[in-house]
């Protein structure tokens, strides 16, 4: 009856892959109306909003802002991130139980919570509206996934290979840069991708702490949406489901990749 | 002593314990190896052989002792200082790296000149049987292949002692057998300094120069292998390695060399310092060497119920109920298993020189 193969379940599929799609389609058949408001169907089909998106600069430098802020909160949640995982895979230690649960705090913690502790806090230190202290942000955000992602993979690492290494005459750090890293790497990456969606894809935090100087691409459609209901969202819309659509297939591309060799 | 007749490799009272145990995992071992010897560490697991093989590797530290090599200690030295080859039971061999680049990887490590790292690593390579697979990855290889390649690695840059920790264990028991042959070829033409770890009693026996038995963090004995075999030290090592009967026996007062047992009184021409009168012995003898024989034998010989027949193809264990209820094992070819159906009364004998004695408390 669950057989791969039966019709049913391949109807369902199909179902529920449309209901996930549908509203995505609407939204971008919307990006090529023509007019300055959003509707539904279009009366024409034109490029008119990608052209007012491209030469708007309320709407580029936002999209730059979330690339700078993905990227730099990604680099910064793997650099907390990954000696943390290793000494958690590695050694047993007094509060280890506690302190995982910290780590994983932001998960379980409502984003709006957050959101309002990081503008009252940012406030009093100086980092609000600006990007720095997005970042951080973000980076604080993302580190649950990225550690998850990090320590499945550390726990599926096989440890002798770091004694192999030392006893072929390599020192840790050697050992770490030859051995560990080229082995983790597509791993980290993976979690490094992770953490770049979380803070692309992130709008609570972002509405209430980037301020004009530091908007994201989020806050601006969010923006847009209740003051202008301007197409360009529809636009915007429409590449960044392109840009996330990219990276998930990037990522699976690689994982199967990595997968492949283990299959022998 | 002078440096010169120290010992190549010397372990001196090494004491490992682990916190949260109450008895320590190496408890007081005192081991010389000679320069190019091939030693064994035998033992069930729990025995402490592996943790001693960590310890001189550098990968645990000893808790008391000194490890000695050419008279200098290199407790304190990391283990990519010690420059000791090391091989794994699971190949732990780099998987980004090629066949070729994982034996590069400890000449690298040296800063060997390129165009020497090619010429050694091909030689090794050659050495093991690899040549044609240098360019493939270690997941596109066979387990015999993949330790072929692990070893290779250990050997290529010429260290002075290599470890290896039940290298063979994964593999299927003809491949285990080649490779044994192999591993001992290379270390007699290559010269090395080898400390083998291993629970497996029957490749002990055939590779080494001296076994040391492991018996709960000690070591029981350490001798070459057939004095092992011959003549165990203690109860432990006799029933550990090969098959034994244990007969326990009491010396008899006044006689040289005599022992009373459940099964008669029995010669001994071996052990006889611990034959003084009336002491309680343990008398073992190898079930090949107990023999069948077409008449009663009073003295070193018993007539035996058979039990059980096992027919292990090339020989047959009988084992049977002496005098005394006494069991007694041996084996015999399978043609005189013919007359040794379970129920049918055997006499048996062996050789005085055969009969090893104990002291009854070791």
């Amino acid at each position: 009856m669950f057989n791969g193969s039966g019709t049913l379940s391949r109807t369902l599929a199909v179902l529920v892959a449309l209901f996930i799609l549908i509203p995505m389609l609407l939204v971008a058949v919307m990006s090529f109306g023509q007019g300055s408001s959003l509707r539904f169907p279009p009366q024409s089909f034109t490029l008119d909003s990608y052209a007012a998106y491209f030469k708007s600069s309320s709407w580029t430098i936002p999209t730059l802002n979330s690339f700078v802020i993905g990227a730099f909160s990604a680099i910064l949640a793997l650099a907390i991130t990954t000696p943390a995982a290793f000494a958690f895979t590695l050694y047993d230690f007094r509060g280890k139980r506690l302190i995982r649960l910290l780590v994983m705090m932001p998960l379980m913690v409502p984003f709006i919570v957050m959101a309002l502790a990081y503008f009252f806090f940012f406030g009093r230190i100086g980092l609000l509206n600006t990007m720095a202290g997005v970042i951080i942000a973000h980076a604080c955000l993302s580190i649950p996934i990225v550690f998850l992602i990090q320590s499945a993979s550390l726990k599926g690492f096989d440890w002798t290979l770091v004694r192999a290494s030392q006893a072929c005459g390599a020192g840790a750090f050697t050992t770490f840069r030859r051995i560990c890293l080229p082995i983790l790497r597509p791993s980290f990456l993976v979690a490094g991708l992770f953490a770049f969606i979380t803070s692309f894809d992130e709008t609570v935090v972002a509405l209430f702490i980037s301020g004009r100087a530091a908007s994201t691409l989020p806050r601006r459609m969010f923006e847009s949406v209740r003051q202008e209901s301007d197409p360009i969202v529809a636009v915007v819309s429409t590449l960044l489901f392109g840009v996330v659509a990219a990276v998930a297939l990037i990522v699976a591309a690689r994982q199967r990749r990595a997968a492949r060799p283990a299959n022998r | 002593m002078t440096e010169n007749d120290a010992p190549f490799l010397r372990l001196d009272a090494i004491v490992k314990r682990y916190p949260g145990t109450p008895a320590p995992a190496v408890d007081g071992i005192s081991v010389d190896i000679q320069r190019g010897e091939f030693v064994s560490l035998l033992g069930p697991s729990g025995s402490g052989k592996t943790t001693t093989l960590l310890m001189i590797a550098g990968f645990e530290l000893p808790s008391e002792g000194r490890i000695l090599l050419e008279g200098r200690d290199i407790v304190g030295l990391p283990p990519h200082r010690r420059n000791f080859g090391m091989v794994f039971q699971n190949y732990a061999l780099f998987p980004h790296m090629t066949v070729a680049q994982n034996v590069a990887y400890p000449l690298e490590l040296r800063k060997i000149p390129t165009a020497e790292v090619r010429a050694t690593v091909g030689r090794y390579l050659e050495m093991v049987g690899l040549s044609g697979l240098a360019g493939r990855r270690p997941t596109e290889l066979s387990g015999g292949q993949q330790q072929r390649v692990a070893l290779a690695r250990a050997l290529v840059f010429s260290p002075p002692v290599v470890l290896m920790d039940e290298p063979l264990g994964a593999l299927d028991k003809n491949l285990r057998e080649q490779l044994q042959v192999e591993i001992k070829e290379l270390q007699k033409s290559l010269g090395i300094t080898l400390i083998y770890v291993t629970h497996d009693q029957s490749e002990a026996m055939t590779m080494s120069d001296r076994i040391a038995v492991f018996n709960h963090g000690r070591i029981d004995q350490i001798a070459p292998p057939d004095r092992i075999y011959r003549r165990p030290a203690t109860r432990f090592v006799g029933e550990f390695v090969g098959d034994s009967n244990m007969i326990e026996g009491r010396a008899i007062a006044g006689e040289i060399g005599l022992a009373d047992s459940p099964l008669g009184r029995i010669t001994c021409t071996d052990g006889t310092s611990v034959l003084t009168s009336g002491q309680p012995v343990l008398v073992m003898i190898r079930p090949e060497l107990v023999r069948l024989s077409n008449r009663p034998t009073p003295q070193n010989g018993a007539r035996l119920v058979v039990s059980r027949t096992t027919n292990y193809g090339d020989r047959v264990l009988v084992e049977g109920i002496g005098p005394n209820d006494t069991p007694l094992r041996l084996r015999v070819s399978a043609r005189e298993a013919e007359d040794c159906r379970p129920g049918s009364q055997i006499d048996v004998a062996w050789d005085p020189e055969d009969v090893h004695v104990l002291p009854r408390s070791a």
